[in-house]
């Protein structure tokens, strides 16, 4: 019996750990290409321990030929760091692009929970003609795709010159992001007994203060994951901010990385992933900081008093 | 606490879009004004004490700044004018070209000058109300040619206006030109002259059977252990590149210089030379000498030493030279290109014709970008030296005076300029995209089988052809 659980449990932990290599490797493997050269990279040269030719160039910058075509005694390198310092150099706009973008997630973020936690709450703990239904209306509206209203949403920032402008963006964002919210919330708002809402009415709360003194603090971990989820997704949006601009000043970082491609798609492999690892430590940061409160607050409201 | 916090930062966001509505600042411009580093950058042009009369503001896509010197030879033009024009340089990303349709629609505009992709992409703009018996209304781009001399167009290579140019509806006998054009690109066969060498062939390919043959002969090579595949030629659905580097070049050469193009100016899909063409590379790949990357994409094939030839831009032959040097790649015509000619295509600078300042525009475009005075064209063609890195380079210039022998072009592009005299268009650049695509798809049906013969699949095409691009019955 103890020989058979032992098994079982051998076989979930190699599971587990297939599954947790699958989405490790990739980021060992950005990690690792952005310290090669474009050409180590397409030529299979990926991992810290390979070697690569060094290219070298002459005065006026052409590549010297090598001695022989097999490679042979040509100087050979492990690691660079190139590509961190073209990316600096080569994306002019990286600092405004990074300053755009926080303000964006910050900001998006901020107005998403406060206008998101206020519907959820109404949702949760007023009785009105509708309720229901209006709830239900929104979340059919969540399985609507963005990319499907994207030309109206073109139309709207074209006719309410907002095309070309942060906050065009910032609407845009506060609006897709709320319904998740408002359904996480709801849930979450949902779970709070109402015997503390009665209680703090007879101590002379009014609905405002309940929300702000109650309904916040007691669903901190719920905003804490939904704060997670909506700045990861203002901070990677790409589609809009593509779409809702044309001027450097108002660029994101998605777009930014996308404008490091060359003529017809191509990329420098090697910035590309060097561009990527640095759009996305802040992200780490981030998820570091508030991920004690993320699965406690994704799985509050799951269980129903 | 966390309440009144709460308030002021969602004030402040209200305050701070209120600002960027009205003022159009965004929030870090704000940021730069109220630390008081905001507010004069660029007013005064090239560092001159001049105060600038006209500014041009231009449009760059972000792949194109880093191959061309913009910033250095914009530079040269402000200094050259006295610092009376200022200009200014965005980049935007590379398919965003299109959400300007709508704004220029509308008479608005960011940019006075967009230097645009390729003249394929450009269609939209030029045929926008073009059937509109007031020229004012027709098309949103100005035609250049209105704001150019006789000797400025005089000094183009005739091609490079192939791609953006239309009859004129009031004198049919004329031809607007859509853009000022700045680059070109021939189709070229790009290959590892080493693998040649240590193959013993000494003769670039001038035929297809002649391909044919070279490329059994270079089957089985390595490099580092690698397989390196005799031919990288596209089978996939990328950009339409199977029809501009594969179909195309070999129609052309099976037609011995009678033209791609079939009795109603569309792409031939029913001559005997198609049904060879689609034969001939099912015989390619069945002999295993095409590229295993063929039904997806063979673009870094040459450049990490995994193919021989490869079909494409010269441009991407001389990015491999960037990697390798001469010494390791050669370019040259592709094969039957001295009788049949070379597929070409231009870049060029467009201007809406909601621009203020046209003329002024379009002579910019013309000075700086078309001419070789602040050494953009040699620029073009031979690359450009930033930091102590060689960048750019590799890519046809648009004027006559480049391909004259005082210019040093690098051998292997002077030889494909020769070429040019006879380079043609894509056909029917308007529907080239869903022309390319179901030529692709029904090929890679004949590959793989599903359809038995070439001549049935040329069928299908022309059938499809007909039903969903001509919407002919």
């Amino acid at each position: 019996m103890a020989v058979e659980r032992k098994t079982s449990s051998v076989t979930l932990w190699l599971i587990l750990f297939a599954v947790g290599l699958t989405n490790v490797i990739p980021f060992f493997w950005i990690l690792s290409g952005s310290f090669k050269p474009h050409y180590a990279i397409h030529g299979g040269k990926i991992w810290p321990w390979q070697s690569y030719e060094v290219k070298k160039v002459d005065e006026e910058g052409k590549p010297l030929p090598l001695e022989n075509v097999a490679g042979g005694p040509a100087p050979r390198e492990y690691n660079t760091l190139e590509n961190y310092k073209k990316v600096v150099g080569q994306l002019a706009g990286l600092p405004t692009y990074y300053f755009n973008t926080f303000y964006l997630a910050i900001a998006g973020t901020f107005l998403s929970l406060f206008l998101g936690s206020l519907a959820a709450y109404g949702f949760a703990k007023f009785k009105f003609a509708a309720n229901r239904f209006l709830f239900m209306l929104l979340i059919l509206t969540i399985m609507l795709p963005a990319e499907v209203t994207l030309i109206g949403r073109y139309e709207l920032m074209f006719q309410f010159r907002l095309y070309d402008r942060i906050m065009g963006l910032l609407i845009a964002y506060v609006a897709g992001s709320l319904l998740l919210i408002i359904f996480i919330m709801r849930n979450v708002f949902a779970t709070i007994p109402e015997d503390l809402v009665d209680a703090a009415m007879i101590d002379g709360a009014s609905t405002w203060q309940v929300f702000w003194e109650l309904m916040i603090p007691i669903g901190r971990n719920g905003l804490a994951a939904c704060a997670i989820l909506t700045f990861l997704g203002i901070w990677n949006e790409f589609l809009f901010a593509l779409t809702f601009t044309s001027l450097d000043k108002v660029r994101t970082l998605p777009v930014g990385v996308f404008m490091l491609q060359g003529q017809f798609g191509l990329f420098n492999s090697g910035m590309l992933f060097a561009t990527v690892l640095l759009s996305f430590l802040p992200i780490i940061i981030v998820f570091v900081l508030l991920q004690r409160y993320f699965v406690s607050g994704l799985s509050a409201g799951a269980l129903k008093q | 606490m966390l309440r009144w916090l709460s308030l002021v930062f969602a004030i402040l966001i209200v305050v701070i879009s209120v600002v960027e509505y009205v003022s159009h600042l965004t929030p870090l411009e704000q940021l730069l004004t109220v630390l008081g580093r905001g507010g004069t950058q660029g007013e005064v042009a090239s560092g001159l004490n001049v105060k600038p009369t006209t500014t041009i503001r231009v449009a760059i896509a972000s792949w194109q700044l880093d191959e061309f010197p913009w910033e250095d030879s914009v530079r040269k033009f402000e200094k050259a004018h006295g610092g009376k024009i200022r200009v200014t340089l965005s980049s935007i990303p590379g398919s965003a070209l299109n959400t300007m349709l709508l704004f220029w629609a509308a008479g608005l505009t960011e940019y006075d000058v967009v230097v645009a992709w390729s003249d394929g992409e450009i269609q939209p703009f030029i045929n926008y109300n073009f059937n509109s018996p007031d020229p004012e209304r027709r098309s949103l781009i100005v035609n250049v040619r209105e704001y150019l001399t006789p000797e400025q167009v005089e000094s183009f290579v005739p091609v490079m206006f192939v791609g953006s140019r239309r009859r004129n509806p009031e004198k049919p006998e004329e031809w607007n030109y859509y853009e000022v054009p700045w680059m070109g690109e021939v189709l070229a066969l790009n290959y590892n002259k080493k693998f040649f060498q240590e193959r013993g062939i000494d003769k670039v390919p001038k035929t297809w059977d002649e391909v044919e043959e070279v490329a059994k002969r270079l089957k089985g090579l390595q490099y580092e252990g690698r397989p390196v595949s005799p031919l990288a030629l596209y089978f996939g659905q990328r950009y339409g590149f199977f029809g501009q580097n594969t179909y195309i070049p070999m129609l052309a050469a099976f037609k011995k210089g009678r033209g791609i193009l079939d009795e109603k100016g569309r792409l031939d899909v029913q001559s005997p030379e198609a049904a060879k063409v689609f034969e001939t590379l099912k015989r390619y790949k069945e002999e295993g000498l095409v590229s295993p990357n063929c039904m997806t994409d063979v673009d870094q094939d040459l450049r990490s030493r995994s193919a021989a030839i490869y079909f494409h831009w010269q441009s991407r032959g001389m990015w491999a030279v960037k990697d390798h040097g001469t010494d390791v790649i050669g370019i040259a015509p592709t094969p039957g290109a001295a009788e049949a000619g070379a597929l070409a295509c231009t870049y060029g600078a467009i201007i809406p014709r909601c621009c203020p300042i046209k003329r002024e525009a379009v002579q910019f475009c013309y000075e700086t970008f078309a001419t070789d005075a602040y050494g953009f064209q040699s620029a073009v063609a031979n690359g450009w030296m930033e930091k102590g890195e060689l960048k750019g380079g590799g890519k046809m210039p648009v004027i006559k005076e480049m391909y004259s022998p005082e210019k040093k072009l690098n051998p292997d592009m002077a030889e494909l300029g020769r070429s040019l005299d006879r380079a043609y268009y894509y056909p029917d650049p308007v529907n080239w995209q869903m022309v390319s695509e179901i030529l692709v798809v029904e090929f890679q049906k004949y590959l793989t089988g599903v359809t038995p013969t070439p001549e049935q699949a040329l069928k299908i095409i022309q059938r499809r052809l007909a039903e969903e691009v001509y919407t002919e019955k």
